[in-house]
């Protein structure tokens, strides 16, 4: 009995420290996992949320944040300027307004998990833009934002937010440039094996914020800004032909030609045929009809009944006071997605084969039975100054009268060529 | 005995303790930081992409399943990684690890990345996106997802559409010290006329390519020169269009609206392969199409 008291003890005590090491040992390992787990789904956890903040980004206020009057920041969003859904998608400002409130977090079933986004500083913008004008790979017109796990901000994954919301495709097919008239050359061009994206909208002095807070461009910084809030939504108006070439550079693009612009606006007598005997140009945009249509009904008659949905089509000077006004509507689409083409402000463009047709005078500043609200119309702006001596308005075109001499909003916008 | 018996039901206990993987673990974590940036992917096993066959032939061989090129220091240089697979045979298992470098071919055993060894019954997926290695690992099935956020399909664009679905890109958050960028390329004051506009993309008459494509890192974004009729466009240059003014180079009336002589296209002058504003006529000036 002796003897084996003499083993047994040892041997309890030989086991006892192995186990003892074992579980230090496994402890040890335990907590090296548990690290390398939680770094895991740390990770993945947040490529999440940049996909739910993606997605918000996107889709702008699916919420109705905007009409419900919940939006409280009266210096980035009036909340007395109507403006459609599409203004808010893409659109830093919203979210940097939304996220004031009610700031941004992941959903993952029943739990919660608040996300911090900041770039470098503290403070409102939670972002700074990436666009053509920096170096590497990039793509052009983004938002740079870090997102990090509240509490733990060394855990952050870096992203950017591109901006596809403004432009739309410009199909490949035969189009037709200018307005018809008799005898004059059928010029048509195609853009086959070319991939152009032009913008839906005007550029708005929101646009125009942006690249001049946000461009490390010396000639950005001396641009004037039309920064109330209330102006904010509306067409850059003011700006000169160089300020507009630069800006459109600055997105990767060009100011938009007359001859796309025709392509956007001219609807197609047969949208399946892309390579048409002849093109229709039609004098607007919403259908292929001259006859009955509003403005032909309007013209000679000082009786007309104007309804609101005619202001939607043509923003003419008898819209101006008589109804809300709604910016950046996107209601009137043309035959490929394109807004707010006639009416409004002035647009001009970039004509390479007629420099001296360059504007189009179709805006709130002619009566709606004007013959400038037709497609292919077109007068000449020298590039600089807002008055009517600014602008040829050739010899058969009505000239503003009276106090409409000016200054005019011109407003434009950009077109963008892809290579793959 | 009592103490036999409770020393035997500790050393018991032990042993049903839960295991830890912490290999497994770091192939994800390694695997998955060094991939989220990737922008382009290039599977070179496509013919075992997609498909619910294990991968199991040749027998113990080294294979590289994929290529991948990742953005570092924010987007503005790559890194390669390749994916391998060492198919499993009767005495060993398979192994999957990553290596870091551009030849694939030669990188089996040098600069890893990440290892992870005793894998059965494996294959591996690509869709929306997503790269997913399926397998099995100490009896159990796994399944380790590597989101690709960043590589862009080649797609054919439609009315009504946007340049991409997709709007979110991961970057590196690796950081370089001295200047920050590389170089974009042009100046706002770049003019043909002036020559000092630079080429950013040339292909000759014969549809090759002399410059590869790299109008992207153009300043003041770019425009194509009238001078073949090739299926990807002519030659490029960066900066502002002026096409159609004097000395500029006319402007593009289309790839099908040609001027074709002797199967080419025609450059002479008053060629209405391209068009100039009123005034002027096209003429051909180092095979290509000017303003005068």
């Amino acid at each position: 009995m002796q003897n084996v008291t003499k083993f047994i003890i040892p041997l309890i005590t030989l086991a006892l420290v192995c186990v003892g090491g074992y579980g230090i040992y496994y402890i040890m390992k335990s907590r090296e996992v548990e690290q390398l787990t939680q770094e895991n789904h740390d990770h993945h956890t947040l490529f999440e949320a940049a996909k739910a903040l993606e997605e918000e980004w996107k889709s702008g206020d699916e919420q109705q944040l905007f009409p419900a009057g919940q939006l409280n920041c009266p210096d980035l969003i009036d909340n007395k300027t109507e403006v459609s859904k599409s203004y808010f998608r893409c659109n830093p400002l919203f979210l940097m307004c939304k996220y004031e409130v009610n700031p941004f977090k992941l959903r993952k079933g029943k739990t919660i998990i608040p996300i911090k986004l900041q770039f470098e500083k503290e403070g409102r913008r939670f972002y700074t833009t990436h666009n053509q004008m920096r170096g590497g790979d990039y793509p052009n017109n983004a938002l740079w934002v870090r997102l990090s796990l509240e509490g733990r901000t060394s855990k952050s994954i870096e992203i950017l937010l591109e901006n596809t919301c403004s432009q739309v495709y410009l199909p490949n097919r035969l189009y037709a440039y200018g307005a018809y008239y008799r005898n004059s050359e059928d010029w048509r061009w195609d853009n086959f094996n070319q991939k152009i994206f032009v913008d839906k909208f005007l550029v708005t002095n929101k646009d125009i914020w942006e690249w001049k807070t946000q461009s490390s461009s010396s000639f950005a910084k001396n641009v004037p800004l039309n920064s109330k809030a209330e102006n904010l939504p509306k067409p850059a108006g003011d700006l000169s032909e160089r300020e507009r070439e630069e800006y459109c550079a600055f997105r990767g693009g060009e100011l938009l030609t007359a001859q796309v612009f025709d392509a956007m606006s001219f609807f197609p007598m047969e949208l399946d045929n892309v390579r048409p005997q002849k093109n229709l140009r039609n004098p607007y945009y919403w259908t292929r009809k001259r006859k009955g249509t509003f403005p032909e009904l309007f013209r000679g008659k000082e009786d007309f009944f104007l309804k609101e949905s005619y202001c939607k089509k043509i923003f003419g000077k008898e819209c101006l006071g008589r109804f809300n006004r709604k910016f950046y509507r996107d209601d009137e689409p043309s035959w490929m997605g394109a807004f707010n083409l006639m009416g409004g402000p002035m647009e001009v463009l970039r004509n390479p084969y007629d420099p001296k047709r360059n504007l189009n005078p179709s805006s709130e500043y002619f009566s709606l039975s004007s013959s400038w609200h037709e497609l292919g119309k077109r007068a000449h702006w020298k590039g600089t100054g807002f008055f009517k001596e600014d602008i040829n308005w050739g010899l058969r075109g009505d000239v503003p009268g009276g106090e409409d001499s000016g200054p005019y909003k011109i407003g434009f916008r950009c077109m963008r060529r892809v290579y793959e | 005995m009592n103490r036999i018996l409770l020393l035997l039901t500790l050393l018991v206990q032990i042993g049903c303790l839960p295991s830890f993987d912490k290999e497994l673990n770091e192939f994800e974590l390694n695997t998955y930081k060094s991939l989220i940036t990737t922008r382009n992917v290039d599977f070179i096993l496509k013919k075992n992409l997609n498909q619910a066959d294990a991968l199991v032939a040749p027998v113990h061989t080294w294979m590289t399943l994929a290529k991948f090129r990742a953005w570092t220091i924010g987007a503005e240089e790559f890194r390669e990684f390749c994916l391998h697979f060492r198919t499993p045979s009767k005495n060993k298992l398979g192994r999957l690890r990553l290596t870091k470098g551009k030849n694939c071919a030669e990188r089996f055993s040098t600069n890893v990345v990440s290892d992870l060894q005793n894998i059965k019954i494996f294959s591996f997926y690509y869709s929306n996106n997503e790269l997913n290695l399926k397998f099995s690992r100490n009896k159990d099935m796994l399944s380790l997802v590597f989101p690709l956020q960043n590589v862009r399909e080649k797609k054919s664009f439609e009315k009504f559409k946007s340049y991409s679905e997709n709007s979110l890109w991961v970057l590196s958050s690796e950081r370089k010290k001295g200047s920050p960028y590389p170089s974009k390329i042009g100046n706002f004051a770049d003019d043909y006329a002036e020559k000092t506009a630079v080429k950013c993309h040339e292909v000759t008459k014969d549809c090759e390519t002399k410059l590869e494509f790299e109008c992207s890192r153009c300043r003041y974004g770019w425009y194509e020169v009238v001078a073949n009729n090739c299926p990807g466009g002519s030659t490029k240059y960066c900066g502002i269009n002026r096409c159609g003014q004097k000395g500029q180079p006319a402007c593009l009336r289309g790839h099908e609206q040609v001027d074709i002589k002797n199967g080419q296209l025609n450059c002479e002058s008053g060629s209405k392969a391209g068009f100039c504003q009123k005034g002027l006529k096209t003429f051909c000036h180092d095979g290509m199409l000017i303003c005068l």
